[in-house]
């Protein structure tokens, strides 16, 4: 039962770090284009596309955020960990499934936060650059959150599996 | 009791974004503010223009350091600088600052350059100056554009950015000129280097060429104001991955794929601690803290060069434990406010914040470029603290001077 929940969780996260790296570069593709397009247009033909440098922001920071879930997945995140070294093996392990649990639960409260925003854009029909709704382009945020979620849920679980093997 | 649990938290490894996130949701639950205030600054982010500049550095900088560009670059500048005598440790120092500025990691150089420079000093030096001179001189490059730790301050601190780049340049010279001289100094022997018998591969003749140009058309494009920072840092990327696919053929794009992961990992973090951080800020400032602080530290500080000798002191501890990113995020909306009160212009701050967080690498016992250092060069981390140790006191040297005869070093731009 066990096992084939951790294969199940480690399946569904290999499948999201491939779409979400695929997404990524298309994200910083197109940031490349947009800019590089709004630099030829402004220096060669003395014109500039009106929402060509607010989309670029918004697509790196969805590459950024997306970032954040590389970050996550491979504990990369920034901490102090110079004084977690000190400690031997055995407690080094209770320790990390505490900081997963910690982390498990952040995420989880960050993600719901972001579905709050989302649902309340969408509740008032607020509009991105004055067009595009803005509960779509916020979506990213809930996706980002649960993805982490997913993570930090799957790197717990692996270590709690591993613990009790051992 | 809540604060307790999350300095634990703190102590044992939990992420920085957690910990602030933590204390950000209890101080708004207990002021019975609404937490949507937390996903709104966190996307709010998306609306500032110079944020955009991170992950495409950043990116770029990857891609660099992942082919042999480095490799090149060494051997090419090496030879182009041989009539300077040290030309070998100038060339480090060059390297190093171009290549900590542009990734905003100055650990990435000892990872790039470290083992190359390292076969090569030791013949003009000893092992312990080569050592010591590779592990600190990654760091100075954060004090040149387009260096990411910059970007991020002024950001934060509400400087204007080309001022700030501006600033940086004689600061950084400065520090650069104390190891420059220095080496001449620990010297074996002072006649200027042969030249090194490097042929470039045929195929890669212009894939180095365009290499070695890069620093200045980054520059140019900056100090010039042709381009704003952001298209900059885009243009750089595109450059970076025309120049190193199509003409050095060294990356292919499974490897590119790699270097994008672990970029925007690092990008990633910091902008979920920023994000968070927007939010504890604005309850930090609206709850008076920075005052609280300000006062608590009158009966200490009582003039503009005490402030000064107590940022120092204070950025070389927080250094020694936190990523600059990570440091210029968590204290500088509480130090700015501080900063203001006692007249330090955030320009002058910003310029000692990063030349003193530079130092922090290197703070003993857990600098983070001692613990790199120590893993590359397969060596104890206590003869690491060692021959970093004269190094450190040039840096914190130059930080002082730095820090109290600002007129020498800030230009405007």
């Amino acid at each position: 039962m066990l096992e084939s929940f951790i294969k199940g969780i480690n399946q569904l996260e290999a499948k999201m770090r491939y779409f979400e790296l695929v997404v990524t570069i298309f994200l910083i593709i197109f940031v490349v284009l947009l800019v590089l397009s709004q630099v030829l247009a402004r220096n060669l033909f003395f014109f500039t596309f009106e929402h060509f440098d607010s989309i670029s922001r918004l697509l790196a920071f969805d590459a950024a955020m997306l970032g954040a879930i590389f970050a996550t997945r491979n504990s990369k995140h920034l901490n102090i960990d110079n004084l977690i070294n000190f400690f031997k093996s055995p407690k080094k392990i209770y320790i990390r499934l505490i900081i997963l649990l910690w982390c498990l639960f952040m995420t989880g409260a960050l993600f719901l936060l972001s579905v709050e925003l989302v649902l309340s854009a969408y509740n008032f029909n607020d509009r991105y650059l004055g067009t595009y709704p803005l509960w779509l382009i916020q979506l990213i945020l809930p996706y980002v959150f649960l993805s982490m979620f997913v993570s930090n849920l799957a790197l717990l679980i692996n270590d709690i599996a591993m613990k009790m093997r051992t | 009791m809540i604060i307790l649990i999350l300095i634990l938290l703190l102590i044992f490894g939990a992420p920085l974004y957690t910990i602030l996130l933590g204390s950000t949701l209890y101080s708004y639950q207990s002021a019975d503010l609404p937490l949507l205030i937390i996903p709104y600054e966190l996307f709010g982010m998306s609306s500032i223009p110079m944020l955009m500049a991170l992950p495409l550095f950043t990116y770029a900088g990857y891609i660099l350091a992942a082919t042999e560009a480095p490799k090149r670059l060494v051997y090419l500048s090496s030879n182009a600088l041989r009539y300077i005598p040290s030309n070998l440790t100038l060339l480090s120092l060059l390297l190093a600052a171009f290549f900590a500025a542009i990734t905003g990691s100055s650990g990435i150089t000892i990872i790039a350059f470290g083992g190359l420079l390292f076969a090569m000093l030791n013949e003009k030096y000893s092992e312990d100056f080569s050592l010591g001179f590779i592990t600190t001189s990654g760091g100075i490059g954060l004090l040149f554009a387009p260096s990411v730790p910059m970007i991020l301050y002024a950001i934060i601190a509400g400087v204007p950015v080309y001022e700030f780049f501006y600033s940086g340049i004689l600061p950084g010279l400065f520090i650069m000129l104390l190891f420059y001289g220095y080496s001449i100094l620990c010297a074996k022997k002072l006649p200027v280097a042969e030249k090194i018998n490097y042929d470039i591969d045929k195929d890669k003749s212009i894939a180095t060429y365009l290499e070695a140009i890069l620093p200045l058309l980054i520059l140019l494009a900056i100090y010039t104001g042709s381009l704003a920072i952001p298209e900059v840092a885009a243009m750089t990327l595109l450059y970076v991955v025309v120049v190193e696919y199509f003409f050095s053929r060294e990356i292919n794009v499974k490897q590119m794929l790699a270097c994008l992961e672990e970029s925007m990992a690092l990008v990633g973090s910091i902008f979920i601690i920023l994000g968070v951080s927007l939010a504890s800020t604005n309850f930090i400032i609206d709850t008076g803290v920075p005052e609280k602080i300000f006062d608590l530290l009158a009966f200490f500080i009582t003039s503009k060069a005490s402030f000064l000798l107590f940022v120092i002191f204070f950025l070389l501890i927080i250094g020694a434990f936190l990523d600059i990113y990570a440091a210029i995020i968590v204290v500088l909306p509480i130090l700015v406010p501080i900063a203001q009160s006692f007249e330090v212009p955030l320009i002058h701050l910003g310029i000692i914040f990063i030349a003193v967080m530079e130092i922090g690498f290197i703070t003993p016992p857990i600098g983070i470029n001692l613990f790199i250092a120590s893993n590359r060069f397969d060596k104890s981390i206590f003869e690491i603290y060692k021959t970093t140790l004269p190094f450190f006191l040039l840096m914190l040297f130059a930080a002082l001077v730095i820090a109290f005869f600002p007129d020498l070093f800030l230009i405007r731009g």
